[in-house]
């Protein structure tokens, strides 16, 4: 108990207001696609490691000197899925534009605990052999991350994301219906 | 040492009175373009905007003004071709300096800002183009990128924004109209 509550007893000397920039790549895990059983595929493979990234503009207010609220807006790529049938490749990409919600918790030691919540519009775009129509839905996206400062301008960052979605049974619903997607990234923050 | 005082006396009337310089309102003419997200047709027209009220500074970088929008959009499809929208919304601004740094010394400063901003809207036709929405009633959003330039109390501000007209779900359907580029040049006073 005396531990979490020095965590708090001198909190991070570099938070601060202001625009931020991040960039962040990682893995991300997409589910809920259809078997390779169900489509007839050959084989499925996933991208190569480290095939996700976002990019996002934020601001940061300060609360209190431990509480941050805030909004961050992103683009981001989840990987692909590749399909392989006899008569060519089916491949599936998932693209999002994020509008979240933010909660920082600043900590000592520069560091920070932070959530991003909210909306996004997610594109699952499907090329190739049974390319059809990209088409956008609305889905829920939760973050959970942590930061260290290592000037007032400058942090790096870990996060968990976790985008809802759903189970598809047929390739050609994808688009109309989303896969579930998590995923690990690390980026750098650049605050004005 | 009086000679001292007297100019830290100065600069504290000054900032405090610069703050009080600090422009409170705004009015500004905007032009729209852009083709419709996922549609075959362009949208044009024109944006009247101004800001009514601007509350204390939020933090030293962040603004919150109440905003008033009229705007007239006319699309280059077969039918439903014109739209006249007027909506209240909060708009908050966030510079990425300090914005009242060189306005304390009265001094003209370009102040660079990103701004969001979601209210209500009153849609004169429930189909625009291709889109349909469920109600008149409906929610425009911005998203803003510009720069203030001159003095404390008048100055003008150039912007980029896009606009964005939906119900949110609260009524069907729910076919979004968007604006993808509105230059507006505005005039800051008070």
């Amino acid at each position: 108990m005396a531990s979490i509550i020095s965590l708090f007893a001198v909190t991070n000397s570099y938070a601060r207001n202001g625009i931020y920039f991040t960039a962040e790549g990682g893995n991300s895990y997409p589910s809920g696609f259809p078997s390779r059983e169900d489509t007839g595929a050959d084989r499925i493979k996933n991208d190569e490691s480290f095939s996700s990234g976002r990019i996002s503009v934020g601001y940061n207010h300060d609360v209190n000197c431990w509480f941050g609220l805030g909004m961050n807006i992103g683009l981001g790529h989840y990987g692909r899925e590749h399909y392989y049938f006899p008569e060519g490749e089916t491949t599936i990409s998932n693209n999002t534009l994020e509008f979240l919600g933010v909660a920082t918790l600043h900590l000592k030691y520069n560091t920070d605990l932070f959530c991003r919540v909210g909306g996004i519009r997610l594109t699952s775009t499907v090329s190739g052999h049974d390319a059809h129509e990209d088409k956008t839905q609305v889905r829920p996206e939760l973050m959970l991350g942590g930061a260290y400062n290592f000037t007032p301008h400058l942090a790096a960052n870990i996060s968990y994301l976790h985008i809802k979605g759903q189970e598809i049974d047929d390739l050609r619903d994808v688009g109309a219906m989303t896969p579930t997607i998590n995923g690990v990234l690390l980026g750098v923050q650049y605050t004005f | 040492m009086k000679q001292k005082i007297v100019r830290i006396l100065c600069l504290i009337i000054a900032i405090f009175s610069s703050q009080a310089m600090a422009w409170e309102h705004e009015i500004s003419v905007g032009y729209g373009f852009g083709k419709e997200i996922e549609e075959d047709y362009n949208n044009h027209g024109f944006m009247i905007s101004g800001k009514f009220y601007k509350f204390r500074p939020l933090d030293e970088r962040l603004i919150l003004t109440i905003d008033g929008t009229v705007s007239h959009w006319h699309a280059s499809s077969e039918h439903h071709k014109d739209l006249t929208t007027v909506a209240l919304a909060p708009n908050f601004r966030a510079y990425f300096g300090d914005p009242y740094y060189l306005p304390r010394m009265n001094c003209t400063s370009i102040r660079p800002y990103l701004g969001v901003s979601v209210g209500p809207t009153y849609l004169s036709s429930q189909i625009y183009g291709e889109r349909k929405q469920g109600s008149h009633l409906a929610l425009q959003s911005t998203l803003e990128v510009g720069t203030e330039w001159g003095k404390p109390n008048s100055s003008i501000d150039l912007n980029l924004h896009l606009a964005h007209y939906c119900n949110a779900g609260l009524a069907k359907p729910n076919q979004g109209i968007n604006i993808l580029y509105i230059l507006s040049i505005g005039y800051q006073f008070g």
